[in-house]
């Protein structure tokens, strides 16, 4: 293996995912989809049941250490469907997904924060949830705290914060995870601006050592990290492996709505 | 590079998601218990006498067969023990029994929105879980205990056997739980049924009354999975009697063997539940 192929931390091979848009047939899908998940069926996954339609079709790309991958998309061109493929959380229709090392995913800045317990305990909960263990929490909590200038409320209950609070705290524990690939989407859009100024200073840290790839509908936020975009629309997928090309995604606007 | 590869594709054979289970069941261990003090911590946390919920209602219970026996509005047989601590003990465990059988469904449907979001063992959840049911549980343990030093119940070398039997009506309750979990997350009928059911359940298992040698409800008792296993228990814990150890072992095992086969079945499930959730 060459040294480039043993960089690659994402490998994407001809993602496609399918969903159901009526409820009823979508529970209906679930019952059957378990059950020839469980013995193994020969049905043709490629085709479209009454009511569905390809929230994927056919993405492919490779995300190496050291590099920002950009998603970029209308709402509802499959954005979040592919990061949760990515992390293993749903399952793809077809294709194949394989990511290498530990993954730091942030696909909602609250997941798992208990607004009841306080800032600290969270911390705890939500490192432990993301396979942190408790001597590294232990270690780096001071850390985490600092960075999300929390220091005076990080005792407080976190229903007390507010949304830019959590945000940061979120963060801030991803972050420290030291993760081989860090997965953010949209969680760059909250917050207030010098914190998102720290946020883009500390991604360009600590893409070094691992692989990132994020979601955003803001340009200026593409340009300020990303070294590709995966441009994503309905029943379609363009990678571009710079960012000259940028204007052809956004056009004139500053964002993708 | 990290030696974890994540391979992510249509299927996932049940032998494949077999080995994840023994792998993740190490590192859940911590992270379960994790979850399990921040639930209470955050249940309790909000309550100003706490604890007090968890006491009244086996007190209740009790006392309101106590009367209802007394009176003699319900006629029931000699129990050969005071028939407040035969209650007690009884309503106990079908408190493990009925908790944990809610337990695999209420778990995974308070995780399943935070599953949705990142991807963790799914282990620690039922972990968390039975650690809830026995959390439950000790409170009325110790209610038990204090009733030992008001009614005069010999106590026998079987109570060394007991845990035994407390891990089964578990493991039981679990594998019925987890068996109505997949459909019953798609389907919020199932949950409906079976929140309908228990009361009904409670009336033809021998709780509030010995094991019937004749009629009706020997027959209904024949077909009740949780009989034997209460029944047996409450031999070991209050009459001294060990002589079903063996049946109980052999149901043990049993039951153990269905939980993982159910749990592959759950694992199996997981991306599709929260593709609808």
């Amino acid at each position: 293996m060459s040294v480039m192929e043993n960089d690659i931390v994402v490998d994407v091979r001809n993602i496609s995912k399918k969903y159901s848009k009526n409820l009823r047939k979508s529970l209906q899908y679930g019952v059957t989809d378990i059950l020839s998940e469980l013995f193994g069926s020969n049905a043709d996954f490629n085709r479209l049941r009454p009511s569905e339609f390809w929230a994927l079709k056919d993405v492919s790309f490779q995300v190496r250490k050291g590099e920002c991958l950009a998603v970029a998309g209308k709402n509802g061109a499959g954005k979040s469907t592919l990061l949760k493929i990515i992390c293993g959380i749903i399952r793809p229709t077809s294709g194949e997904s394989i990511a290498r090392g530990r993954i730091g995913s942030m696909i909602e800045l609250q997941a798992g924060f208990n607004p009841i317990l306080s800032g600290r305990e969270n911390l705890f909960v939500n490192g432990q949830i993301l396979g942190m263990t408790i001597p590294e929490i232990k270690q780096k909590q001071d850390s985490i705290i600092a960075f999300a200038e929390l220091e005076d409320f990080i005792d407080s209950p976190v229903r007390s914060y507010s949304s830019g609070m959590t945000a940061r705290l979120g963060f801030s524990i991803a972050t420290h995870f030291e993760p081989e690939l860090l997965i953010l989407d949209e969680v760059l859009a909250v917050g207030d601006a010098q914190f998102r100024k720290k946020s883009f200073k500390k991604i360009q840290e600590i893409k070094e050592t691992c692989a990132v790839i994020f979601v955003s509908h803001i340009k200026s936020h593409v340009r300020n990290i990303a070294d590709k975009v995966l441009f994503l629309e309905k029943n379609n997928s363009q990678l571009f492996d710079g960012l000259e090309e940028l204007d052809l995604i956004f056009g004139k606007e500053e964002t993708l709505i | 590079m990290g030696s974890r590869v994540l391979i992510n594709k249509r299927r996932v054979s049940p032998r494949a998601h077999l080995e994840e289970i023994f792998h993740n069941l190490s590192s859940s261990r911590s992270l379960g218990w994790r979850l399990f003090s921040k639930d209470i911590k955050a249940e309790y946390r909000q309550s100003y006498i706490g604890i007090f919920w968890a006491i009244v209602p086996p007190i209740i219970t009790t006392v309101l067969w106590v009367f209802l026996n007394k009176s003699s509005l319900v006629n029931v047989s000699d129990t050969g023990v005071p028939y407040p601590a035969f209650v007690l003990t009884s309503t106990l465990l079908w408190t493990i029994f009925a908790k944990s059988l809610n337990m695999p469904m209420g778990e995974m449907r308070k995780y399943l929105p935070l599953l949705s979001k990142i991807n963790f063992p799914d282990e620690s959840i039922i972990i968390a879980g039975t650690l809830k049911v026995y959390f439950a549980v000790m409170i009325r343990l110790g209610l038990f205990l204090l009733a030992l030093l008001i009614f005069p119940i010999e106590l026998s070398w079987t109570l060394l056997l007991v845990p035994i039997g407390l891990v089964t009506l578990t493991l039981l309750g679990a594998t019925i739980g987890l068996f109505l979990t997949p459909i019953g997350m798609l389907y919020t009928d199932i949950g409906r049924i079976i929140q309908l059911m228990i009361p009904f359940w409670m009336l033809a298992t021998p709780v509030v009354y010995p094991e019937p040698k004749e009629g009706l409800a020997t027959i209904v008792n024949e077909y009740n999975p949780v009989t034997p296993v209460l029944s047996i228990t409450r031999d070991l814990l209050i009459y001294g009697d060990a002589s079903r150890i063996g049946e109980l072992l052999l149901i043990f095992l049993t039951l153990l063997f269905l939980f993982l086969v159910l749990y592959i079945v759950l694992k199996s499930s997981i991306p599709f539940l929260i593709e609808r959730n």
